[in-house]
C-alpha cells in the first residue's frame, strides 16, 4: 500500500488553548484508520485541519507526496477529500437532491439543471444500495436517513479519502452495521476512509488501523488486531478504566407511575399516546428508541415544562399531573436534560451562581430575612468544583467560557446534590468521553443503589443494555416492545427501534 | 384611471428596493438600511444630472451612492457581525442629515433643490395604442425596468444555481461554507444587486417625473419597503401582493387628498396597511408556534 496523507508536525492553537499539538499521522490508500480519543483530545480539530476548515499554525501536509496548503474546504473538496460532520451540514428545506449536488451543480447555460442533478444523484444512490427518496425534503427524512445524503454528496464529488466524524452517535444499531458495510465497499474500491469515534466496539470492529489522541497529542498508531478493547479503553484515557459492572438491588414500589399520558408536540400534533409505566424504587428502566419519537416531550411532561394534554401522573404517591416543576423537584425529582448547556444551563452566569440554582431555597442557603447567605454558596460551590474535578480558574468564572465536559459536570454536580428518589436522565454520555461516562455510569448506579428510581432515555442502545433492569422502546409515541434485561436481545431492540416488531 | 396610473408610478418606487430586500433576505440579511439608501441615491442623481445634464450619469452617480451605503452596511453585518438594527439605523439617520448638509454646501439651498439643467428620466410612448392608451403608455422607462426585473428576479431565484445558492447562505451558511463556495460571497454579491435596484429607486423618486430634491422625500417609502419584505418572508407571490397592495394604498391616499380629505390623515394611509399587514401575520404566526 502507498501513503495517500503525511502530516507532519502539525499544531492549531485556539487563543492560549493548544488543540492539536505537533502531531505526525501517516495514512494509507485505501484503509480503513480509526482515529479514537477523548472529548477534546483534538480529533475533530485535527480532520477539520485536513479539510481545509481551519488553517495551520505550523507544520505541513503532504497529499500522496506532494506538499498542499488548504484555505478554505474548497481546496480539500478539488483534492477529492470529503467529510461527513459530526452535526449534519445539509439544509432542512432542500430536498435530497439539491443538498448532495449543492457546492457543484450542473448547469445549462445561466440555469441549474434540475433533470440531469436528479438523475446523477439518483444513479449514486442506487449503485451504492441507498434507498432514499431524492425528492424528500431533507428535514423530514429520518437522521440515518440524512447520513446517507451526507454520504452521497461525497460520492457525487467523487472523493478518495472521506472523513466521518462520530457518523454512528446517532444510529441504531442496524444502521451502523449499514454504515460499515458501507465502509467496506469505500475500501474496495480503493477510497481511503478515516473513522472518528469514542466508541471501541466499532472501532475494533471496522479499523485497519487505529490511532489514538490524548489531549492534542496523537499518542500511536496501532494495527488494529494486535490490539484488544481493554488496551484500547486504557491508552485513551491514560489509566485503568473499570467496567460497570451491574448490581442487584430490591426493587421496591413505584415511585412514578404514568396512566394513558397524551402529550402535544410543538406543532400540536400527540408525540406521545397513551403511554403507560412505572418505574419502581431501586430500578433503572431505559427508554430506547431513534431521536424524535416522543422521548424530548416525554421527559419536558414529566419534569413539567410541558403539558400533559391526557392520561394521568402520580409521582411518590401524589397526583403530578398539574404540578409546577418546582413542585416536582420538591418531592424530589431531579431532571437531566438532553441539551444540558441550553436547557440545563445559565450560559453567561457564573459557576457559583449555576451549582445553586434550584436550590436557593433550600435552608442551608438562607440567612436572616429570607436573603441568600453567600458564605454557604461560596462553601458549597467550592465543594462541588473540588468533589466533582470541575477545571476552572475559580467558582467566579463564567460557565459558557468552560469546555464542554466541564459543562456537564456541573449540571451533574448540582442535580445530584439534591435529595433524590426519582431521576430522569436524558443521552446521558452524549458528546461525553470515556471517563465521564464512567463517571456518570457510576452517579446512576449509586442512585439505583441507594433505592432512588431512574428513568434513562437515551439513543445509545450499548448504555441502556449496559444500565437498564427494564427497557421500553419508544417509536411514534408508543412502548412498540418491552423486555426485562434477562431477556433482552440487543437485535429485537434494534429492530424495535426502527418499528419493526417481531 | 388615475388610481390605477399613480398606483403604477408609486409601485415602481417600492418595488425596487423590495426586489433587492427580497434577495438580500433570501441570503439572510434582512436590509434596513433601504430608506437612506434610497434618500442618498434620490440626492446623487440630481447631483449627476444636474452637472451633466444627464439622466444616465444622474442614474450612475445614484447607483454609486447607494453602493456605498450598502458596502457600509455589508461590512458591519457580514463581515463584523454587528447588530442590523444599531448600523441600519444609522445609516438612515446619516442619509436624512447628509443630504441636507449636501444641499446647503454644494446648491446653497435649504430644503429642496431644482434647476432645469436636470435631465428627467424619458418617459416611454409606445405610440397610439388606442384604449390601452391609459394602459401602457407614457410611463416612466424605470417602470418598464421594474417590469423586466421583477421576470428576470423570478428566473433567477428559482432557476439558477447562484438562486439555490443564495438560498443556501440563507437558510444554513456553515453549509454552503463546506460545500466549498464561500457564503460572505454570496452574502455580498446580494447585497450589491441590491444597491443597484435602490439606487435606481432612488433616482427615479427625483428625477423620475421631477426634476427636484427635496430633503426626506423618500418619505419612508423604504420602510415599506422593508416591511413588505419582512412581510413576504422569501415568498416570491406573497411578497409581490403585499407590495402591491402598499402600493395602492399609497396612491390612494394622494388622490383622496386631492379630492379634499385632511392630508395629515391619508399620509397614514400605507403605515396604517402595514401595521394591519404585520399584526396579522404576527397573530398567525405565534398561534403556529404555541406548544
Amino acid at each position: 500500500m502507498s501513503e495517500i496523507i503525511r502530516l507532519e508536525s502539525i499544531t492549531k492553537k485556539f487563543g492560549k488553548v493548544i488543540a492539536v499539538n505537533n502531531v505526525n499521522l501517516s495514512i494509507e490508500n485505501g484503509e480503513i484508520h480509526s482515529i479514537i480519543g477523548e472529548n477534546g483530545a483534538g480529533k475533530t480539530t485535527l480532520m477539520r485541519l485536513l479539510y481545509g476548515m481551519y488553517k495551520l499554525d505550523s507544520g505541513s501536509m503532504f497529499l500522496r507526496n506532494e506538499s498542499v496548503r488548504f484555505s478554505s474546504p474548497k481546496d480539500a473538496i478539488e483534492n477529492k477529500i470529503g467529510m461527513v460532520h459530526q452535526n449534519f451540514m445539509l439544509i432542512d428545506d432542500f430536498t435530497v437532491y439539491e443538498n448532495v449536488v449543492l457546492g457543484l451543480e450542473p448547469r445549462k447555460f445561466l440555469s441549474f439543471d434540475r433533470t440531469l442533478a436528479r438523475e446523477k444523484v439518483r444513479k449514486l444512490a442506487e449503485e451504492y444500495e441507498m434507498e432514499v427518496d431524492i425528492d424528500w425534503l431533507v428535514g423530514k427524512i429520518s437522521v440515518g436517513l440524512q447520513q446517507k445524503v451526507e454520504i452521497l454528496k461525497l460520492l457525487y464529488r467523487n472523493s478518495n479519502i472521506l472523513i466521518f466524524d462520530e457518523p454512528t452517535a446517532v444510529l441504531t444499531p442496524q444502521e451502523s452495521d449499514a454504515l460499515f458495510q458501507i465502509f467496506q465497499k469505500f475500501k474496495d474500491s480503493e477510497k481511503t476512509v478515516i473513522f472518528i469515534s469514542h466508541k471501541l466496539k466499532e472501532v475494533k470492529k471496522v479499523s485497519d488501523r487505529v490511532s489514538i489522541m490524548r489531549n492534542g497529542n496523537l499518542l500511536k498508531t496501532f494495527i488494529n488486531k494486535n490490539l484488544s478493547e481493554e488496551q484500547l479503553a486504557e491508552m485513551i484515557a491514560g489509566r485503568k478504566i473499570s467496567k460497570t459492572i451491574p448490581i442487584r438491588t430490591k426493587i421496591g414500589k413505584a415511585i412514578l407511575k404514568t396512566e394513558n399520558l397524551t402529550i402535544l408536540g410543538n406543532k400540536r400534533i400527540p408525540k406521545v399516546k397513551k403511554m403507560s409505566f412505572e418505574v419502581k424504587s431501586g430500578e433503572i428502566v431505559g427508554i430506547a428508541g431513534v431521536v424524535g419519537n416522543g422521548q424530548s416531550e416525554l421527559e419536558e411532561a414529566i419534569s413539567g415544562m410541558r403539558k400533559i394534554s391526557s392520561g394521568k401522573m402520580i409521582f411518590n404517591g401524589k397526583d403530578a399531573t398539574r404540578m409546577s416543576v418546582r413542585e416536582r423537584r420538591e418531592l424530589g425529582m431531579v431532571y437531566i436534560p438532553e441539551d444540558r448547556i441550553r436547557t440545563g444551563l445559565a450560559p453567561l452566569a457564573s459557576i457559583r451562581d449555576n451549582l445553586v440554582m434550584g436550590h436557593q431555597n433550600e435552608k442551608f442557603f438562607l440567612g436572616s430575612l429570607e436573603f441568600i447567605k453567600r458564605s454557604s454558596v461560596r462553601a458549597f460551590a467550592e465543594e462541588s468544583v473540588k468533589s466533582y474535578e470541575i477545571v476552572c480558574k475559580s467558582i467566579e468564572e463564567q460557565v459558557g467560557t468552560l469546555s464542554g465536559g466541564n459543562m456537564q459536570k456541573v449540571v451533574i454536580a448540582r442535580e445530584f446534590s439534591q435529595n433524590v428518589s426519582f431521576l430522569m436522565i436524558s443521552q446521558p454520555t452524549r458528546g461525553v468521553d470515556v471517563r465521564g461516562i464512567e463517571f456518570i455510569h457510576k452517579k446512576i448506579l449509586d442512585m439505583k443503589k441507594s433505592g432512588g428510581a431512574v428513568l434513562l432515555i437515551s439513543a445509545d442502545l450499548d448504555e441502556i443494555l449496559a444500565l437498564s433492569d427494564r427497557i421500553l422502546v419508544m417509536y411514534e409515541g408508543q412502548i412498540i416492545y418491552s423486555t426485562s434485561i434477562q431477556d433482552a436481545v440487543s437485535k429485537k431492540i434494534g429492530l424495535a427501534m426502527l418499528g419493526i416488531r417481531s | 384611471m388615475y388610481i390605477y396610473r399613480s398606483t403604477i408610478v408609486t409601485l415602481a418606487m417600492i418595488m425596487l428596493p423590495v426586489l433587492g430586500g427580497m434577495w438580500t433576505l433570501q441570503a439572510g440579511i434582512l436590509n434596513i438600511s433601504q430608506e437612506g439608501a434610497m434618500l442618498m441615491a434620490a440626492f446623487f442623481a440630481v447631483l449627476g444630472s444636474y452637472l451633466f445634464s444627464s439622466f444616465w450619469m444622474g442614474l450612475l452617480f445614484a447607483i454609486l451612492a447607494s453602493l456605498v451605503v450598502n458596502l457600509i452596511y455589508a461590512f458591519f453585518c457580514v463581515t463584523l457581525r454587528a447588530n442590523i438594527w444599531v448600523i441600519g439605523m444609522a445609516l438612515n439617520i446619516l442619509a436624512s442629515s447628509l443630504t441636507i448638509l449636501l444641499l446647503k454646501s454644494i446648491f446653497g439651498v435649504k430644503g429642496s433643490f431644482t434647476s432645469e439643467k436636470i435631465q428627467q428620466i424619458p418617459i416611454v410612448h409606445l405610440g397610439n395604442l388606442g384604449p390601452l392608451n391609459g394602459i401602457f403608455n407614457d410611463f416612466s422607462l424605470i417602470v418598464w425596468i421594474t417590469v423586466a426585473l421583477i421576470l428576470f428576479f423570478k428566473y433567477m431565484d428559482s432557476r439558477t444555481v447562484f438562486g439555490l445558492h443564495l438560498k443556501a447562505a440563507g437558510k444554513n451558511w456553515k453549509t454552503l461554507d463546506t460545500a466549498g463556495i464561500s457564503s460572505s460571497k454570496i452574502k455580498y454579491e446580494s447585497i450589491l444587486i441590491n444597491a443597484v435596484l435602490v439606487g435606481i429607486s432612488g433616482a427615479y423618486l427625483s428625477i423620475g417625473y421631477l426634476k427636484l430634491f427635496n430633503k426626506d422625500m423618500s418619505a419612508g417609502r423604504g420602510w415599506i419597503a422593508v416591511a413588505a419584505v419582512i412581510f413576504g418572508n422569501g415568498n416570491f407571490a406573497w411578497t409581490l401582493i403585499v407590495t402591491i397592495t402598499f402600493g395602492f394604498v399609497d396612491a390612494l391616499g394622494i388622490s383622496l387628498q386631492s379630492s379634499g380629505l385632511n392630508s395629515n390623515l391619508t399620509l397614514m394611509f400605507p403605515y396604517l396597511a402595514i401595521i394591519i399587514a404585520l399584526i396579522y401575520q404576527g397573530v398567525k404566526s405565534t398561534s403556529k408556534n404555541e406548544d
